[in-house]
């Protein structure tokens, strides 16, 4: 034995023992789940030695574009739904009925082996799983024991001690009341505010002590006012914040602004001269959040003085992102009548109204621009 | 004299016999010193000669090499290009019982608790009446006997952890020609806690005992790590015995010093304020304490491709060790909004950042850079690969660029060249006093070197495959090296123990149930990570702590100091979960079984000691 | 001139003698017998006529006219009961019952000879020589059987003219130890092989026993004067092969290095290292001898250089011999004495591997005249540069000195006193000057201060009592005695490598002392029997174990002198068989069951234990306690051995078979202590067993032995096995411990222990190949099936020892002219070439740590990219034969002197199929080998 020389040659085919389904349906809430266990017979090399297995991928079937996602010295590789979701966003498709994009695509799977580090080389046949994306019919509907919470007071950007146009933290999920607001630090020597749950009803609201006597965990920038009235106060810095009212498990959380419904851009951005909080820097551009399926909404100041004009982007500090008033009007969109072209060789928008707060609404899908 | 006597001879140069030796009443301290000395040096003669181990190269026989590479080579956060015998097949996750770098360890931690052991037998009270040991001495051997028994303690938790059931001896076996009996892992569990709990007393007070030498403090982060592992060690969890025995050592004056966290790990930390963090270290010293295991390793290996060992303080790198991907993202930024958190650390100034690498290029208004203290400006920003300056209120008039006359290359000057920047984000500061500028990572832990470096590990043997890991360096503060002019050693002081790891322990244990406050953990972590930071940026809120993060923050803050394997094998991550790159000798990684979270008992004592079985699985 | 005829006929049945030489003294006339015994020869009034013939005694006639000279010649009982020692005594080759050879001044070697091992390579079955390389001064290991240990040496104990030479050498400082004695100066070498031979050695024979005899003069002998000169060039015969400038330029740039870092040069460094050394061996030499005196004084000057730059070794001796006779011969006084003065120049050998292993497209000296260097501080330095800038030297002084007092009772003749007391005293003196790494500007040179002194001191005696008593028919020779002998080994050092500073001073003290007999009964000139027993106390061991009993006993049978023989074919015939116990204490150490305590060596390593009132570090010695083994004892090595002398053609062939087994227990192994156990992890213990059989046949020949032609020949063969049977105290057949360290990673071994195999059996994966026969990269036998390829894939598979071994000399006399050569070669034996493992790759080139290297040629057939440190490709078959010697000689017979000049080349060629450097490499690993040298030797011999 001792003068054997080991020669080693690909025997047989490389072929999944696994069956495979029909349709792999892809939700992403089943994300987590195993969507497919690829297992396959040890390949045939004449010597026992070391084999490695490669479970490549390609969208275009001929592997040119091979990928590989995963590699094992065993005999299987899973794969979850959540992996399909991304080979099918890869793909183009998306779960949404009202785009053209496809909701359904195929994906070609082969194995590769080879021995020692790379050498003899060997192909399974490739098979191809057909992806199904599972369109979107409706939010879970979301139960919760009010409708909303509405906030008021002074931390509170476009709504101050006023009712005019409270903020509402709407019932997103199992008692679940979100929404993004703007809030403020100490603006106006002062930055409390306070929860409601009635509207105008100045009885039906609830201090910091009253949701901390519940037991809840509050985000550390709000503390207790100290006011006289126990009010949260804002400590953290100003700017828009995704609030988060968990009355299920007690807390009441800060996040990064999120969108709110299904939007092409988390939010756009508008900065210039005409807009009293912005002008043309971008240090503190105005932000319409994704509010809604298709659309970008949120308080505006707009000053109707000097050039007032300005602009919409998509990419916050990037000056080439910019969305100008031609570029709606080619799109197709009504556009509010207090605006107009600027005519300033950029063709921005120009706010001509009344300077005040406005509640702007860019509608992607109706393709309006209104002002409310 | 007959023939026949002279066939009784003994040994005429230094070495010495017993008796001869403890003649000497400094003998005993210098014994301690040897049990210390197990861990920091390889034998008698520094940096190579006279090993302790002969069964595999000197310097690949070190205490803490060996054990750092148990602890991290397995794990995510580090890989080895070397072709040393079996090593690479640590971080492969494919180690069988003939692994040499399994079994030197196993050897090492059995030959330190044949010392300790030695120690207790060289100095039990008949031993210290026989050679008329004086009072003074006697009592001060108390002591040193306590530090011994903590050193065993040490070692066999080590033991324990790695191996599980490891042979057990102390002072009451023989030196010789016997077979030791195999302890059980829930027994030698008991046998720690008992030890270390029985020596509390006559281990010195918290930070009185001379530095180097353990005291009471490190005796209780030992128990606090046991308990901490319990569960995994005997199946029943003790966190509750975690907060007691961390709030023994917390409440001790212990604090974590607001310098920069690279500090911690330079030439000087045993002088420049991360000292007052450090619950037991390993002292070692460029000239006096040589070894091509320990610091020498943790240096030079980690140190190639194009990093420039001048700043290192060596003098070159022995292009071994990088990490992965998987730790690299430890660090992920994607939640990190830049202006947010400049406008977070101070009031937005005038001073801006501009140029080809910022977001609005040469032309845009200036990234606005938030005051920090008076003439210092600090922001956050995402360069892309570039150039920038800093400039005043949108305006040339005053803008700094770089100051070619300077030696230092972060000093600035008036319309001075434009500064190369590379593409991530960072924060950046302005010194207007000094005119010098600094770019650093958001969080400051974040000690990678990335250039010239592949993120991704294609082959496990270059150097340029995966981030370099830039921690440990023989610099002091001020950038100057330590005190071997030669560049070969290095006078860092490895920080076994620390007061971040004993908050981030405390924090788990009350996640864990163990009681506490989730407040106080909070307020552990915040103080943490504003080091870290370098501000309270990076703070985190209740609903942040959660046990993902726990494990998360410890590699973020103790990467690279001896603890990930232990870490992920309480959150049952090492082997059957969890998949980094080359886990499992595979590119992408994939899982391995689960008895791999214990090592092999090594054939050899398998082979000799017919009292051991073998740990399941192999 | 007249003409002379006769018959030479055998004086014991009148039968006429074929072949008998005729010569004119002093001439080189002379003829032969024919068959029928007569000759004719031309010659002059008052001229001698010699007549000898092989196993007789030579007659010389005066012709004074004589028609006819007929000659009967007398059995020469002297010569057929040639004298060999046996330790404590004599023999005669006759009456030897143990497997003793003997190799005389004639069938030495020839050439500029410095280590006297290299004398007889070739000439004794069962005795392997491997030389070390081809550096200035260089030994060999000597082999006898195989060795008999693993851990403790396997060298044998040689005896010079009765004194024991320490095992370790003798001294410090030396490539080779035994170069303290001149090979010009060596009478004769006795190889003790077998137990029953060696066994009056006891604890330091179970390698067998090697006795020298220096030459003295003799009695009754003309003053004589002899000047030999041997001018020798010495170079290398073969380079390993490695990538010349082109064909790294397109490996390198095709894998990414940037070709702006070539340089313009194509140097092979390997040229650029070796050399032509160029060597003198100065002989001078008187003689005289009176009737109760005799002398011989002897100088010696040798001087031999290279192939490697800068290698030099040097030697100055002194050699002499007196012997005094009183008391009617009944008192011999014998003195030898010898002073030697050694001096290494020692050649750094790392400049070997940076040869290899340096960029072949960079040239010696860069575009400023300084050496070429490439600035990475782990990166070979420039291969001159090192060889110019290290300075190593050595120089040791040593007198061997033995004094003989051998005296013979006046009331009891056959009763004889002898006393030996010797010393061995060596002193050494060594500086090394290492120059700091070019590659990294802080780096620190090196120097180092070495001396030393080694001291053997021993003082033997015996009784022995010889008689022929013949009520009985029977012979008696009974010796007893007691020996006594120290060791002790100072060395001292002081080196300085910047703040690094070692000095440090070990003793080493031991001892043993001896009680030993031997009595041997020769019955009726057929039966022989002899017994022999030794007690050794080594200082080595407790009191417990620290003496040893060795017993021998061998038998043997003069066939030929029985009746039936009286008309054989045979014309010698005699059984042997024999049967010893031998042991081992040379273990290395010297205190090795006692616990002993060793502080810190030097100043850096030390621990700190708190700061000073100013804040400063304070450092705290360190003190270690060590491993020990209490029940520490002897290796025993029981060796069974029999054996057939025979002779045919009136001997003018004769031969010998040996066989023997062999096993040693308490084998002292350095193996894994339980972990926990002791206060290390490896001790030297009594825990293994090995075996070993072989079977030895030499035969000599006089093919032709006329007056001016004359031709004989040796040849012998050696096949041997040798197998581990018990390695660990568990007795588990799997325990196997991994040694035969490499270079290519480090801690990595490639051979292996363990029970079953020979201990140089490598360990292995077996390599994958492809259909076209090329290693596919990382592939290899899963041998337990789970896919993955870890340590447990390893296999056992060939050996570095050789199978059988052989050597074959011829000797040829055409009248004045003669021609010698010798043939050794070895067959079974692999060679693992960790060169090619270590750098036939990719990454020697482009995986560098920040610089590139050259890469052996053996990656244009692998491609490999990396190491492949374990795959049996690189474990090669390394069978040889070498034509070890050739030497043309011829001599000028002058009146008043005698000049014989010679020309010999040493390894002149190789035939094997090994592809590395040289396939005789001795641990069977090759790896950075320092290459033999092909030698070219001029000499001249003047005899005054
Ligand atoms: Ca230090
Ligand atoms: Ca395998």
């Amino acid at each position: 034995e001792d003068d054997v020389v080991f020669t080693t040659d690909n025997n047989g085919d490389l072929s999944f023992t696994n069956n495979f389904s029909a349709e792999y349906l892809l939700t992403p809430q089943t994300a987590a789940n195993l969507a497919e266990r690829f297992t396959w017979d040890n390949a045939d090399v004449d010597v026992p030695t070391n084999i490695t297995y490669q479970l490549q991928k390609s969208n275009s079937g001929d592997f040119t574009d091979s990928e590989t996602i995963g590699a094992t010295t065993g005999n299987e590789i899973s794969i979850t739904i959540g992996d399909m979701l991304s080979y099918a966003a890869q793909l183009g498709l998306d779960s949404d009925p009202n785009t053209p994009a496809p909701s359904t695509g195929e994906v070609h799977f082969r194995l590769r082996s080879f021995v020692g580090d790379g050498g003899l080389e060997n192909f399974g046949a490739s098979q191809v799983l057909n992806l199904v994306m599972l369109e979107v019919t409706g939010e879970e509907q979301a139960v919760c024991d009010l409708d909303q919470y509405f906030m008021v007071g002074a931390a509170v950007k476009f709504t101050g001690w006023d009712w005019a146009t409270p903020q509402k933290a709407v019932c997103t999920g199992t008692n679940i009341y979100t929404v993004n607001v703007d809030l403020r630090n100490n603006v106006d020597g002062d930055g409390n505010f306070r929860f409601f749950t009635t509207e105008t009803d100045w009885g039906s609201g609830i201090n910091y002590p009253g949701f901390i006597d519940q037991g809840y965990t509050i985000d550390p920038m709000f503390e207790d006012a100290m006011d006289g009235d126990n009010n949260f106060l804002f400590t953290g810095p100003s700017g828009k914040y995704f609030l988060t009212v968990d009355a299920l498990n007690k807390t009441i959380t800060l996040d990064d602004p999120t969108p709110q419904g299904n939007c092409d851009l988390d939010q756009m951005w508008a900065v210039g001269a005409g807009l009293t909080d912005a002008g043309w820097s971008w240090d503190t551009p105005v932000q319409l959040m994704c509010e809604g399926d298709g659309i970008y909404s949120g308080w505006v100041n707009y000053l109707a003085e000097g050039d007032a004009n300005f602009r919409f982007f998509t990419t916050a500090t990037d000056w080439g992102s910019g969305l100008n008033y031609p570029h709606f009007e080619g799109e197709g969109y009504t556009i509010d009548v207090n605006f107009e072209n600027a005519q300033d060789g950029d063709s921005n928008f120009r706010f001509i109204g009344t300077t005040g707060q406005y509640y702007t609404t860019i509608d992607t899908l109706n393709k309006t621009i209104t002002l409310e | 004299q007959s023939c026949e006597d002279r066939l009784d001879l003994q040994p005429e140069d230094e070495r010495l016999t017993a008796d001869s030796a403890f003649e000497d009443p400094a003998a005993y301290e210098q014994f301690l010193a040897k049990i210390y000395a197990g861990i920091s040096l390889s034998g008698q003669q520094g940096p190579a000669g006279a090993p302790d181990l002969a069964g595999l190269d000197e310097g690949f026989s070190n205490y803490l090499r060996l054990y750092w590479k148990m602890q991290e080579l397995t794990t995510d956060e580090a890989i080895i290009g070397w072709n040393d015998g079996t090593i690479q097949d640590l971080h492969g996750q494919v180690w069988t019982s003939g692994n040499e770098f399994i079994r030197t360890m196993y050897t090492r931690l059995m030959y330190q608790v044949t010392l300790c052991n030695e120690f207790l037998r060289q100095t039990t009270d008949d031993k210290l009446d026989s050679r008329g040991v004086e009072a003074s001495l006697r009592t001060e051997i108390q002591t040193y006997r306590a530090e011994a028994r903590f050193m065993r303690a040490l070692t066999y938790w080590h033991a324990m952890d790695l191996f599980a059931n490891p042979p057990f001896v102390t002072e009451d076996d023989p030196t010789g020609a016997f077979l030791p009996e195999q302890i059980q892992r829930a027994d030698l569990f008991d046998f720690i806690e008992t030890e270390l709990l029985d020596i509390l007393d006559d281990m010195v007070a918290p930070r009185q005992n001379e530095y180097g030498r353990a005291d009471r403090a490190a005796a209780q982060m030992v128990l606090a790590k046991i308990y901490l592992n319990a569960e995994v060690y005997t199946g029943a969890s003790r966190y509750a015995d975690v907060i007691t025995q961390v709030n023994n050592i917390i409440g001790e004056g212990y604090t974590i010093p607001q310098i920069p966290y690279y500090h911690s790990f330079l030439a000087d930390n045993d002088s420049n304020g991360a000292q007052d963090e450090v619950i037991f270290t390993i002292p070692f010293d460029g000239l006096r304490t040589q070894a091509f295991g320990g610091m020498t390793f943790l240096v030079h290996a980690p140190v190639g491709g194009t990093m420039d060992p001048a700043d290192f303080g060596i003098n070159g790198g022995w292009f071994g060790v990088r990490t992965t991907p998987t730790f690299v993202d430890q660090f992920s930024l994607d939640d990190f909004d830049p202006a947010v958190a400049t406008s977070a650390i101070g009031p937005l100034s005038d001073w801006g950042l501009i140029g080809s690498g910022t977001p609005n290029g040469w032309d845009g208004p200036d990234i606005p850079m938030a005051e920090i203290d008076t003439n210092v400006y600090q922001g956050y920003i995402t360069f892309i690969d570039g150039e920038m300056k800093f400039r005043f209120n949108n305006d040339w008039s005053l803008n700094y660029g770089l100051d070619p006359s300077s030696t230092n290359p972060n000093a600035l000057s008036q319309d001075g060249p434009n500064i190369p920047v590379m593409a991530g984000t960072y924060k950046v500061t302005l010194d207007v006093n000094t005119l010098i500028y600094s770019i650093d990572s958001v969080d400051g832990r974040e000690l990678l070197y990335t250039d010239g470096q592949n993120k991704d590990i294609e082959e496990v043997g270059p150097f340029n495959q995966g981030y370099a890991v830039a921690k440990y360096r023989n610099v002091d503060v001020d950038g100057n090296p330590g005190s071997d002019a030669s560049g070969d050693h290095t006078d860092i002081d490895f920080p076994m123990f620390r007061l971040a790891d004993a908050y981030l322990m405390y924090a788990e244990a009350v996640l864990r149930g163990g009681g506490g406050s989730t407040s106080t953990a909070v307020d552990y972590i915040n103080e943490i990570r504003q080091r870290a930071y370098g501000n309270a940026g990076g703070n985190i809120s209740e609903s942040d702590l959660t046990l993902d993060f726990i494990i998360d923050e410890r590699s973020r803050e103790l990467f690279f100091e001896a603890h990930r394997r232990t870490d992920l094998i309480r959150f049952g991550e090492f082997s059957d979960q969890g998949i980094w790159q080359w886990k499992g000798n595979v590119p992408q990684g994939t899982t391995t079984d689960s008895f791999r979270d214990l090592m092999p008992i090594p054939a050899t004592d398998l082979g000799i000691n017919t009292n051991l079985t073998q740990n399941p699985g192999y | 001139q007249s003409t002379v005829s006769g018959t030479v006929t055998d004086e014991a049945n009148a039968m006429p003698l074929p072949g008998v030489n005729v010569i004119i003294k002093g001439t080189s006339r002379g003829t032969s017998t024919d068959f029928d015994g007569n000759y004719t020869l031309e010659i002059n009034q008052g001229e001698t006529i010699v007549v000898s013939y092989l196993g007789y005694t030579t007659q010389e006639i005066v012709y004074n006219g004589q028609s006819r000279v007929d000659v009967a010649l007398v059995e020469d009982a002297a010569q057929l009961d040639e004298v060999v020692l046996i330790g404590y005594g004599s023999t005669t080759k006759q009456d030897a019952t143990g497997a003793v050879e003997k190799v005389g001044d004639e069938e030495f070697n020839r050439g500029a000879i410095v280590a006297p091992q290299q004398l007889i390579a070739g000439k004794a079955a069962g005795v392997r020589i491997t030389s070390g390389g081809g550096a200035a001064g260089e030994g060999g290991e000597i082999r006898i059987r195989g060795g008999a240990s693993l851990s403790a040496t396997n060298n044998p104990l040689i005896v010079i003219d009765g004194l024991p030479i320490d095992q370790r050498g003798g001294s410090q400082g030396s490539r080779n130890a035994l170069n303290a004695i001149n090979p010009a100066d060596i009478e004769d070498f006795i190889v003790l092989k077998d137990a029953s031979a060696t066994a009056i050695y006891g604890s330091r024979a179970s390698n067998g026993v090697i006795l020298i005899t220096t030459k003295k003069g003799t009695t009754n002998q003309p003053l004589q004067f002899e000047y030999s000169l041997q001018a020798s060039t010495r170079r290398i015969t073969n380079k390993v092969d490695v990538l010349n400038a082109s064909q790294y330029k397109q490996l390198a740039e095709d894998n990414g290095v940037d070709p702006a870092t070539f340089g313009n040069s194509d140097t092979d460094w390997q040229d650029k290292i070796y050399t032509t050394g160029i060597g003198a061996i100065h002989n001078i030499t008187a003689s005289k001898g009176y009737e109760n005196f005799n002398f011989r004084v002897n100088f010696n000057h040798v001087s031999q250089e290279g192939p490697l730059l800068g290698d030099l070794y040097e030697r100055n001796g002194f050699n002499t011999s007196f012997v005094h006779r009183f008391l009617d011969n009944d008192l011999k006084l014998t003195l030898v004495a010898k002073g030697i003065q050694d001096e290494y120049n020692y050649a750094d050998g790392g400049a070997i591997g940076q040869a290899v292993a340096f960029d072949p497209t960079q040239s010696v000296f860069d575009e400023n005249g300084d050496y070429t260097q490439l600035g990475a501080p782990l990166a070979p330095a420039n291969p001159i540069f090192t060889l110019e800038n290290t300075n190593d030297r050595q120089t040791i002084k040593r007198v061997i000195s033995n004094f003989n007092v051998d005296y013979r009772f006046w009331f009891l003749k056959d009763l004889k006193f002898n006393l030996n007391a010797g010393i061995d005293y060596a002193e050494n003196d060594g500086y090394r000057f290492g120059p700091a790494n070019p590659n990294n500007p802080d780096a620190f040179a090196f120097r180092g201060f070495s001396d030393g002194l080694n001291r053997n001191t021993a003082l033997d005696f015996f009784f022995n009592y010889k008689k022929n008593v013949e009520s009985i028919n029977t012979t008696l020779d009974i010796t007893a005695g007691h020996a006594f002998q120290e060791f002790y080994i100072q060395s001292n050092i002081d080196n300085t490598s910047g703040p690094n500073i070692t000095i440090d001073t070990d003793i080493n003290r031991n001892a043993l002392e001896s009680y030993f007999a031997r009595a041997s009964f020769d019955i009726a000139d057929k039966y022989l029997i002899s017994a022999s027993f030794r007690r050794d106390g080594s200082s080595r061991f407790s009191d417990d174990n620290r003496w040893g009993s060795f017993p021998g006993v061998s038998l043997g049978w003069k066939v030929m002198n029985e009746d039936f023989m009286q008309d054989s074919f045979f014309s010698n015939l005699k059984v042997r068989a024999g049967w010893g116990v031998t042991g081992q204490q040379e273990i290395g150490q010297n205190y090795g069951y006692l616990g002993l305590y060793t502080p810190s060596r030097n100043n850096s390593a030390f621990i700190q234990f708190g700061t000073d009132v100013n804040g400063e570090p304070i450092f705290i010695q360190t003190l270690r306690p060590e491993g020990f083994d209490e029940n520490l004892k002897w290796e025993e090595t029981t060796q069974y051995n029999v054996a057939l002398d025979f002779g045919l053609f009136n001997n003018r062939l004769t031969g010998t078979v040996d066989a023997y087994y062999r096993e040693t227990e308490d084998l002292l192994a350095t193996v894994p202590v339980p972990a926990g156990s002791n206060l290390t992890d490896l001790i030297t213990t009594n825990v293994g067993a090995i075996t070993s059989k072989g079977i030895e046949f030499s035969l000599n020949g006089i093919i032709a032995q006329k007056d001016d032609f004359g031709w004989d020949t040796n040849f012998n063969v050696t096949f041997q096995e040798q197998e581990i049977t018990k390695l660990s105290l568990s007795d588990d057949p799997n325990f196997f411990i991994q040694t035969g360290g490499i270079s290519g990673g480090v801690g990595n071994n490639i051979q292996i222990w363990k029970p079953g195999y020979d201990p140089s059996t490598f360990f292995v994966f077996r390599q994958v190949y492809d259909n076209d026969g090329n290693p596919i990269e990382g592939a290899y036998v899963d041998v337990n099936g789970d896919n993955q390829i870890t340590e447990a894939d390893r296999q056992a598979y060939k050996k570095a020892t050789p199978d059988a071994f052989i050597g074959f000399t011829n000797n040829f006399r055409y009248k004045s002219l003669d021609l010698n050569f010798t043939f050794r070669g070895s067959f079974g034996n692999y060679v693992y070439n960790n060169v090619a493992s270590d750098r036939g790759n990719l990454n020697a080139i482009v995986g560098q740590p920040g610089y590139n290297a050259n890469a052996h040629n053996s990656v244009l057939d692998t491609n490999f990219t990396g190491q492949n440190l374990f795959s049996d490709a690189y474990i090669q078959r390394a069978d040889f034969v070498r034509l070890d010697n050739i030497s043309l000689g011829y001599t000028l017979p002058f009146e008043k002197v005698k000049l014989r000049a010679s020309l010999t080349a040493t390894n002149l060629f190789v035939i094997t199929e090994y592809d590395g450097l040289d396939p005789e490499i001795g641990n069977g690993i090759e790896n950075n080998f320092y290459p033999r040298t092909r030698d070219v030797v001029l000499g001249l011999n003047f005899t005054f």
